[in-house]
């Protein structure tokens, strides 16, 4: 019987008493969230299944170790960082530093009207691709914080770095994504 | 506030967690700075798009490859506790085949003294040679091999053991129907074959401890045996021939010296036990000894009147014998009123083999006590330990009858084992 209702602290510790099932209801609560930071970081989508996997079962086995001082989520998070800027490396060292656009993504919030749709991939294919391009660390920091919407302070706990280090790093990364998209912009002011 | 200061809290200004002061500030620059206003737009419309992205649902079934992943991985143990299982397994399995190993050595231990004696014993005899009967027991000791080879041990000890196991479970059959001509062997051992049993005779005769009286014996009895009975010296005759001492002992090693087979240690140890009665039926005094009995009974026969002997010959000539409800087999019963019956013509000890029910052995016991005085009963150390021994229902018994004490005429008496 899972018991959806019962917090994160709860669940973490009826999983280190034993209780395998409690694992499932962290699983299905954190999936979501860690999917889309992982994919956004690797712009693989079966790569992105593969790691939140290794994640999932990285925190299973370490759970033991996890004191309950940070939120589970932060806790989690850190992992999915760490997993996914290793899977990152080795994409990038056998890509020569190119990740492919990724076509499987799902879109949720899809207008009707086609030619907009196209024209939102067209967006979102090349946001993805600032993101393949930009330093791991900007790409992290403008994830957590512009994609996940995750405080500053957690961003920091996570990243392990003060707050103002975390501003500062975050318009250092907002400047980079905004060189990289810099051709989107001229165009768009162009076309307008 | 100019466009560097500006550019310092541009990325707070957009997150709006500005105090509302800074915030009035930099917007009153943004309006005059055509510059700072463009990149705030841009920083702006990164953030919406990054933010704008679409939401990726995961793969189908996502969830339950991890839970499934996650079971695994918790009922699997890991490289430290899988090495230690296996030693748990592996521990179990050498200590239990140490033990069964232990327990069969033990076994095949407690068993060799019985198939040592047998090999000793065992001697290829040609089938005219067991016809010749007791008088030429010395003749067949000189000419057993003296070194038998490793190999013919093995397959006399083999024999043996199948000869053995096969004689116990024909014992009533061959009780019932053994031809006349082997009813000797069959009086000296009802459980070996004939063979074997006159092997054996051989081993533990006189003649293997002291061959110079048995030969003088032996041709001085062998007209006087009855064909169904071994005959022994005299009682006083066989204790100061055959009773284990010195001499014994030195002629025991001058046989060894000569190449002669001796008895197995266990058998000459027996032979020097305290009571001297057993010890002289144990170490050969009583020709006929093959396998160790059950139980070893030696009973004095009652000093017979003038009616009493008239009485015993009429009983002869008639044929009729008393009964003998505890021995199941008729034979045995003949066998042992003629035994009586010679022992008190001749003042000679009888030997006589038979086979009872475990459970009627106090009434034979209470049969023989009618006969005269049990003197001697012993249990031999080799049946106490013999598991088949033990497990069968039926009791080996060898019987000596020592003739009477005749009034007047000294005759030592034996001293009671018990």
């Amino acid at each position: 019987m899972l018991a959806e209702g019962i917090g994160d602290a709860e669940c973490v510790r009826r999983v280190q008493q034993g209780d395998t099932d409690s694992f499932e209801v962290l699983v299905r609560r954190h999936q979501k969230a860690i999917f889309n930071l992982v994919y956004r970081l690797l712009g693989n989508y079966d790569e992105a299944a593969e790691v939140v996997q290794e994640v999932f079962l990285s925190a299973f086995k370490s759970i033991h170790q996890f004191r309950g001082e940070a939120n589970f989520s932060t806790w989690l998070y850190r992992i999915g960082l760490n997993h996914a800027s290793t899977r990152r490396k080795n994409l990038h060292s056998s890509q020569r530093r190119h990740i492919p656009l990724d076509g499987t993504e799902v879109i949720v919030d899809g207008t009707a009207d086609p030619a907009r749709n196209v024209e939102h991939k067209e967006i979102q294919q090349r946001v993805q691709q600032a993101l393949n391009n930009l330093d791991p660390e900007d790409a992290r920091i403008i994830l957590l914080r512009d994609l996940q919407d995750v405080p500053y302070e957690e961003v920091a706990e996570m990243l392990d770095i003060p707050v103002g280090t975390v501003k500062s790093r975050l318009h250092r990364a907002r400047q980079a994504l905004r060189t990289s998209l810099a051709p989107y912009f001229y165009a768009n002011r162009k076309a307008s | 506030m100019n466009c560097e200061e500006v550019q310092k809290y541009l990325s707070d200004f957009l997150d709006k967690s500005l105090d509302v002061e800074r915030t009035q500030e930099i917007e009153g620059h943004l309006t005059a700075c055509s510059l700072c206003s463009e990149e705030v737009a841009s920083l702006a419309e990164c953030q919406r798009l990054v933010s704008g992205l679409p939401v990726v649902e995961p793969p189908v079934g996502f969830t339950n490859r991890v839970m499934a992943r996650v079971r695994e991985t918790a009922h699997r143990p890991s490289p430290w506790e899988r090495l230690f299982l296996l030693l748990r397994i592996k521990i179990p399995l050498q200590a239990t085949a140490v033990v069964l190993i232990a327990v069969l050595a033990a076994y095949i231990y407690q068993k060799e003294p019985l198939q040592r004696e047998s090999v000793v014993a065992v001697q290829p005899e040609s089938s005219s040679k067991k016809q010749e009967g007791t008088h030429n027991l010395a003749p067949s000791v000189a000419q057993a091999p003296t070194a038998p080879s490793k190999t013919k041990q093995v397959a006399e000890k083999t024999k043996a053991r199948v000869q053995e196991f096969k004689d116990s479970a024909q014992l009533k059959e061959s009780q019932s129907s053994s031809k006349p001509e082997e009813q000797h062997i069959i009086v000296g051992n009802q459980l070996a074959a004939p063979g074997v049993a006159r092997s054996q005779d051989q081993i533990r005769s006189p003649a293997t401890l002291n061959p110079a009286p048995l030969q003088e014996k032996s041709s001085a009895t062998s007209e006087a045996a009855s064909p169904r009975l071994e005959q022994s010296s005299s009682p006083a005759q066989a204790k100061t021939e055959l009773a284990p001492g010195p001499q014994a002992e030195k002629e025991a090693s001058a046989n060894a010296a000569a190449g002669k087979p001796l008895l197995a240690p266990e058998a000459r140890g027996r032979g020097s036990s305290a009571n001297s009665s057993v010890s002289a039926l144990r170490s050969g005094a009583v020709v006929g000894v093959t396998l160790p009995a059950d139980q070893e009974l030696a009973i004095r026969l009652k000093e017979p009147g003038r009616d009493d002997k008239a009485a015993a010959d009429r009983l002869a000539s008639s044929g009729a014998e008393p009964e003998r409800r505890s021995l199941s087999s008729q034979e045995e019963a003949k066998n042992l009123n003629q035994a009586r019956q010679q022992a008190i013509q001749t003042g000679e000890s009888q030997t006589v083999w038979v086979t009872i029910a475990r459970n009627q052995y106090e009434l034979f016991k209470k049969e023989l006590a009618d006969m005269g005085n049990i003197e001697v009963e012993a249990f031999t150390p080799n049946s106490k330990n013999d598991a088949v021994a033990k497990s069968s229902d039926r009791l080996r018994i060898k019987v000596t009858i020592l003739p009477p004490l005749v009034s007047g005429k000294p005759v030592p008496s034996e001293p009671s084992s018990r």
